[in-house]
């Protein structure tokens, strides 16, 4: 059992894990970085997502469509463009009228949400597990160790994929682009960012639909890895995911997906060489660990500069 | 004419407690116009009840002859009026070109070039400082800094306030010397808040004395200089 070979395997499989997590993360973080506080909703944007994708798949049965690039592709389209209007709807419902309220009233709102979502999906889809057959089957023999076979497998590659193309591509927008100055303006001080003529609720309710697509792929990831879905799915992928941003840095893209990985490859190693019973333990240790030594995550900006 | 910039007995304050009591002033085109008074006169609630926070309670605020007074603040900033804060408020994390940059948000490419080099070129400091982030920069530079990123805007209107705070005066003077000849090369409008009332009444046309929320005195800036009251309370006279 402690072979290289196997330990590879689940370093792949713990990766896997990791950026569904840093997927969901995202959303976290950056919601975090310019409203300052916890959309604690996000884990059942995630669920919807996956919902979305299972609908979307099940639809493009029925129309006939064989192709299964053409299915995939479906999937992440529908799913990453109906998350993110329902992004944009919990904000304006959860978060927009109070803005100016104490900062627990949105938190509660936003487990209000939370629960809605659930009882939603609940409700529309039924309360038991939704399953789909595997559709990517392949799998690639990487190397040999000592007999031990290496594999990848189709699904992880578009996982890896899907997951770098979207982390590549939000860092673009919040560093290269015009809406991104203007995230990162109202993060810093949202008042002079309105001063300058920027429409701040625009800006966030942006940020809400960016955070969901992000989700939104991590969902189409899950149905085709796993294939198994229920209303319930949200609740503990988004505390992980969470708890993913904390120990990155919150506020920090870069931290998201580097908590994610991280806490995926404790899980999965834990549960490889432990068993799975105390794998949760395993991956919240680490993150009281880490918050003892350094407060504000591995990435985390610890101070703020005088102004 | 109609002033560029007019206030009819404003009343404003933050939730029920009033600060700004039947204020009225006028900003003419091409005026420099400044707000002199003591600590908590209400000098940026005034200015900060222009760009629409908080809102006033009666009144109203006229620019360009339209009632701005009901306005979103995004909406009255587009039409002209710019605002640097007391306190700067320039984005510390961002570099000083993407503050430039947040100045320059609706304009189009050409004129947002040409715009910033006219800044670079007024505050050529700047220039050197182009790629380095604001937070890093002192208290001078982050006050051009502030100024310039409001002029990106191109404004019509450019409210002032409190641009001396903190800064040492050499700097002060070469940043009202940079304004006035704003004024000149691009026909701007300033409002202007300032302690230094010697310095911003020898650069103005007009000035007001905001005294607990309202005018006490107003009048051309060599006129409030003679004044007795002007010269005894802020000018530091009599001592």
């Amino acid at each position: 059992m402690l072979e290289l070979g196997y330990f590879l395997q689940q370093c792949l499989n713990g990766l896997s894990l990791g950026m569904l997590y840093g997927l969901i993360a995202l959303g976290y973080t950056m919601v975090y970085g310019i409203v300052g506080m916890i959309n604690f909703a996000h884990g059942e944007v995630f669920m919807l997502s996956a919902f979305l994708a299972f609908l979307a798949f099940v639809g493009l049965q029925d129309a006939g469509v064989m192709s299964l690039a053409v299915c995939i592709v479906g999937m992440f389209l529908f799913s990453m463009a109906i998350t993110a209007l329902y992004g944009y709807a919990l904000e304006a419902v959860a978060y927009k009228p109070l803005r100016s309220a104490p900062r627990l009233a949105p938190l509660i709102t936003a487990i209000g949400m939370s629960i809605l979502f659930q009882n939603f999906v609940q409700l529309t889809q039924g309360a038991q597990v939704k399953a789909l057959p595997p559709l990517l089957t392949g799998t690639n023999i990487l190397g040999m160790f000592d007999h031990f076979a290496v594999t990848v497998s189709d699904t992880q590659i578009v996982l890896f994929i899907s997951t770098l193309v979207t982390a590549v591509v939000l860092y673009a927008v919040i560093h290269k682009t015009p809406l991104g100055r203007a995230q990162r303006a109202c993060a810093q001080d949202a008042k002079m960012a309105s001063l300058l003529g920027i429409s701040v609720n625009r800006v966030i309710a942006i940020t809400f639909m960016m955070g969901a697509v992000g989700a939104a792929v991590a969902g189409v990831m899950v149905t085709l890895y796993y294939g198994v879905l229920d209303f319930y799915m949200g609740f503990l992928v988004g505390m992980k995911a969470f708890t993913a941003a904390v120990l990155g840095g919150i506020g920090s893209l870069e931290g998201a997906l580097l908590g994610g990985v991280l806490l995926g490859l404790i899980e999965t190693l834990w549960s490889a060489y432990f068993g799975a019973d105390y794998k949760n333990v395993a991956a919240f240790g680490v993150l009281i660990f880490v918050l003892m030594v350094r407060p504000s995550g591995l990435l985390g900006r610890p101070t703020l500069e005088k102004v | 004419m109609t002033p560029l910039l007019a206030l009819d007995h404003v009343c404003s304050g933050y939730g029920r407690i009033a600060v700004l009591q039947d204020v009225s002033l006028s900003v003419g085109q091409g005026q420099i116009v400044s707000l002199i008074g003591a600590n908590g006169a209400g000098k940026t609630t005034l200015m900060m009840t222009i760009a629409g926070m908080p809102r006033l309670s009666a009144g109203r605020i006229g620019f360009e002859g339209d009632d701005i007074s009901q306005m979103p603040t995004e909406t009255l900033i587009r039409r002209g009026i710019a605002y640097v804060p007391e306190g700067r408020r320039i984005f510390a994390q961002m570099t000083v070109l993407e503050n430039l940059q947040m100045g320059a948000y609706f304009s189009p490419p050409p004129k947002y070039r040409d715009d910033l080099e006219a800044m670079l070129t007024l505050f050529p400091r700047l220039r050197d400082r182009i790629r380095q982030r604001a937070g890093t920069m002192s208290g001078g530079e982050q006050q051009m800094l502030a100024i310039a990123r409001a002029l990106m805007a191109r404004p019509k209107l450019l409210l002032l306030d409190e641009p001396s705070l903190g800064l040492a005066p050499l700097v002060v003077r070469q940043i009202f010397d940079s304004l006035v000849s704003l004024r000149k090369t691009l026909g701007l409008t300033l409002l202007v808040v300032e302690q230094n009332a010697r310095l911003a009444l020898s650069v103005s046309d007009y000035g007001y004395v905001l005294r607990n929320g309202r005018i006490t005195l107003s009048g051309t800036g060599p006129e409030l200089l003679q004044s007795p009251e002007v010269q005894k309370e802020y000018l530091g006279g009599g001592l």
